[in-house]
């Protein structure tokens, strides 16, 4: 285990570096980032001296070089606007980030299993019917707008809950509805196909024919399999959300990384942008190799494949 | 052999059974870490109540944006200056007319057409009880050139040369030549606490600012609010509001829900399709104001068309900037009958705008030598700081040019692309916007003196008047130049002259504030609430 486990550290620490080469190269491709960076009236003189002060008048290999060691001390650079550690200013956001993703995980497992076993057990029925559908919706609303109509029925029509901003639990019910049905839907139907898929094996034939409850074959015996499949999809949703939920966080003025850098790109920030990026990059290599790490436990073939 | 492996199989069931309840664990831990892990980055340790401010006299201002600092001379960009203009003062103050009364200074004279002498007001106290005196106004100025803080307000300063203080209430400050805008740039500057600053040091003043103004700092939450309350001991009196918060709420959508919900009183950077939902609401209500200006550029200098100035006339005539207002301004915006801003010295009212004239712009246009007119790049960027409607601006603007045999093909860019191929020269014809300083002039020394930008347009009488104009320091010399500039632009026509966007804000119907044209900012001790 160890050796797979140490393969697969090689192989994220392969991944950040390609991510680290992409996040440095963004605001190069352009041309001169001195241009971008500067405000429009900037003239030559301040560009020229910005851009030696920054080091972009230096050889291409020796920035990325500087960028890298200076990334791994944990310095992004400044930011342009707020004239603080671009780092320390992205870290400060995401505990908000945080809060949001894992509050639209519990709405969207709280939502999707029990109407995943739900439409499974009731298979070819109304029930079915409608938390297909209810899925479908689920998943092809745009968040911007199930956003807004959360707001406008459950905040200005009714007042049950505030419309923006962080404070209390009522607070991060809006956005949290609003980021977890969106998942709620992909869950809901794995959820109900692995149920389906399991319901018709044998060892299930066998719980009933032990005289079993039915609700203790279809929670301890079936559920329990199919929900293998849904502990990745949980790990890549989580990982979306921890990147910063660009537009729930913009549309419910929540203050994590996804509103801090829908800002920033808007004032030409680059640090804070690149800081974002490259935490988010650590977020999904992380949450990617704790699922594999999961699997491997779960799964023994993983390990020796 | 057979054991063990019943062991991998339990071990596994266990593992699954854990990770299924230690998941679950983490995400209600990560919920509640989250939770206390907001505390405010600066301010006060404790954590401000993030809910809109809802209790008597208390109002939440809610805008587009975050701020970016509390040190006013690191910062100038609008939104960070909306609550510096809360805690801090300015030596004078922009009125309606676009003259200037009296802030920290009482009032001030001209020794010279180089100085400005500032009698400041006595008896006024930073918010930590410190006395304000010349020293505090010429240790700020010295401040932003302080070459380590490196102040983007030091480009603004350009024409500074030096202050004296003279005695604790007489300061003097001086420019390299006479500048007519000087007391409009030194009207720019918040005065800040010299001993106190000295005392904490950059960052203490950072993350604890105390200035004279009629609200004083309580906490800085990033992305979250600012919190202000009331300054009981302001020199121009308490202000009716007892505690003020700023909220930023990026969505348009979401900033109208809260203040639909009385979450926030008043908003700023209200979308014009929005007006008539607010004025539909009995408990809402809208104030307007003119804001920045909306110009068509064109490249009098590479493209031969448009170096005829038959030509550029044609263009003025050709289009129907009444019509973009009425049907995309709903009447708020307002047309400009030139480069000049209406609160600006040498604006002539009595001058009508450019008719909408489509036979006289074909005439000039055959009469220039282009009787089938000529295909023209018109290069628009939505959202090109926070400019609305532009789409639809360039879409109207090309069939009415179309009309006249105009064929214009639209490049839409976005607003960063905007800028660098601007600076590049790369434009035929553009739609660009103007805010800063509507009532110095500054955008005219800018945009259309050869040798400051100088890139689509240069003209040596427009330059000889342009710097006669800047340099004008008595207001009657300066409007009489003016009026000459003005007259001689409507002739030239660089750009295709259209409006100046409605700046719009939505209130509680029980917020009393009237806006007006010259200043961008609110002013939020002269809101009162009922």
């Amino acid at each position: 285990l160890s050796r797979y486990i140490l393969r697969r550290l090689w192989q994220s620490a392969l991944v950040l570096l390609g991510v680290s080469m992409v996040v440095f190269a963004i605001v190069r491709i352009g041309g001169n980032p001195a241009i971008l960076m500067l405000p429009p009236q900037a003239t030559d003189a301040q560009i020229r001296a910005f851009a030696h002060e920054m080091g972009f008048d230096r050889p291409i290999t020796v920035q990325y070089a500087q960028f890298l060691v200076r990334a791994l001390r944990g310095d992004l650079g400044q930011s342009l606007q707020y004239h603080q550690s671009a780092l320390g200013l992205v870290l400060g956001r995401f505990p908000y980030t945080l809060e949001l993703a894992c509050a639209a995980m519990v709405v969207a497992l709280v939502v999707g299993i029990p109407t995943g076993v739900v439409a499974a057990v009731r298979r070819s029925t109304v029930w079915d019917d409608l938390a297909v559908i209810g899925a479908l919706f689920g998943q092809s609303l745009p968040i911007f707008w199930t956003g807004i109509v959360l707001i406008l029925f459950l905040s200005v029509d009714v007042h049950w809950f505030p419309s923006f901003g962080i404070g209390g639990l009522s607070h991060l019910v809006l956005p949290a509805l609003a980021l977890g049905l969106y998942s709620a839907g992909r869950i809901m139907r794995l959820v109900r196909s692995g149920t389906l898929d399991v319901l018709g094996q044998d060892y299930i034939r066998t719980a009933r024919a032990k005289g079993l409850r039915e609700s203790r074959v279809i929670y301890r015996h079936a559920l329990r399999n199919a929900l293998l499949p849904v502990i990745t999809l949980v790990g890549l949703e989580l990982g979306t959300n921890l990147s910063g939920a660009v537009v729930t966080e913009t549309v419910f003025g929540w203050p994590g990384i996804g509103s801090q850098v829908v800002q920033a790109i808007f004032q030409r920030d680059y640090p804070i942008v690149q800081a974002v990026q490259l935490l988010v990059a650590v977020v999904f290599v992380t949450l990617n190799f704790l699922i594999d790490l999961v699997y491997g436990l779960a799964d023994p073939r993983v390990r020796y494949a | 052999m057979q054991a063990s492996e019943w062991q991998v199989a339990l071990d596994r069931r266990e593992f699954l059974k854990r990770l299924l309840w230690g998941s679950g664990a983490l995400m209600a831990a990560a919920g509640l870490t989250a939770c206390g892990a907001a505390t405010p980055t600066s301010g006060t340790a404790t954590r401000p109540t993030a809910s809109g401010a809802t209790g008597t006299n208390s109002l939440t201002f809610a805008y587009k944006s975050d701020i970016f600092g509390l040190d006013p001379d690191m910062n100038t960009d609008t939104t960070s200056h909306v609550v510096h203009l809360q805690m801090f003062d300015t030596l004078c103050w922009l009125q309606p007319d676009a003259t200037y009364a009296g802030g920290l200074a009482e009032s001030w004279d001209f020794p010279d057409n180089q100085s400005i002498r500032f009698h400041l007001r006595k008896g006024v106290k930073f918010h930590n009880g410190d006395p304000f005196t010349a020293a505090d106004v010429k240790f700020t100025i010295d401040h932003i050139f302080d070459p380590s803080l490196k102040s983007p307000f030091v480009p603004l300063l350009a024409e500074y040369d030096h202050g004296e203080v003279v005695d604790d209430y007489t300061f003097v400050a001086h420019s390299k030549e006479p500048y007519a805008a000087f007391q409009a740039v030194l009207a720019g500057i918040f005065i800040l606490p010299k001993a106190y600053l000295e005392k904490v040091g950059e960052d203490g003043f950072t993350a604890k600012p105390v200035g004279t103004g009629p609200f004083r700092f309580v906490s800085w939450q990033k992305g979250v609010s600012v919190q202000m309350e009331a300054n009981p001991d302001y020199w121009g009196g308490k202000p009716s509001i007892n505690r003020l918060v700023y909220r930023p709420i990026a969505e348009d959508s979401t900033r109208i829900a809260a203040l639909q919900n009385n979450e926030a009183q008043f908003i700023a950077a209200v979308p014009v399709d929005q007006v008539k939902t607010l004025q539909a609401d009995s408990r809402l209500k809208i104030e307007s104001r003119p804001g920045q200006m909306i110009y068509l550029g064109l490249d009098t200098l590479r493209y031969p068309p448009l170096q005829k100035q038959e030509v550029r006339q044609a263009l003025n005539y050709a289009v129907n900037v009444q019509s973009i207002v009425t049907n995309l301004f709903d009447n708020l915006a307002v047309r400009l009958n030139g480069p000049f801003f209406p609160v600006q010295p040498g604006y002539d009212p009595s001058l009508p705008p450019f008719p909408y004239d489509p036979e006289r712009a074909k005439s000039l246009l055959a009469a220039a030598g282009y009787p089938n007119g000529f295909p023209l790049n018109l290069t628009v960027s939505a959202g090109i700081q926070a400019a609305q409607n532009l789409d639809q601006v360039g879409q109207a603007i090309a069939a009415d040019l179309g009309k006249v045999g105009v064929q214009v093909k639209i490049d839409s860019v976005d607003p960063q692309e905007a800028f660098s191929l601007y600076a590049a020269k790369k434009f035929q014809a553009y739609i660009f916007p103007w805010a800063s300083n509507p009532t110095t002039g500054q955008h005219i020394y800018t945009l259309l003196y050869s040798k400051s930008r100088g890139y689509y347009y240069q003209n040596p009488q427009a330059d000889a008047l342009i710097l006669k104009y800047m340099a004008a320091t008595d207001p009657a010399q300066r409007a009489a130049i003016g009026k000459q500039l003005l007259e001689f632009f409507r002739t030239d026509c660089p750009w295709v002259y259209l409006y100046e966007e409605p700046d719009i804000y939505g209130l509680r119907s029980n917020v009393d504030w009237k806006p007006f044209a010259a200043d961008y900012l609110v002013h939020f001790d002269q809101v009162k609430m009922s």
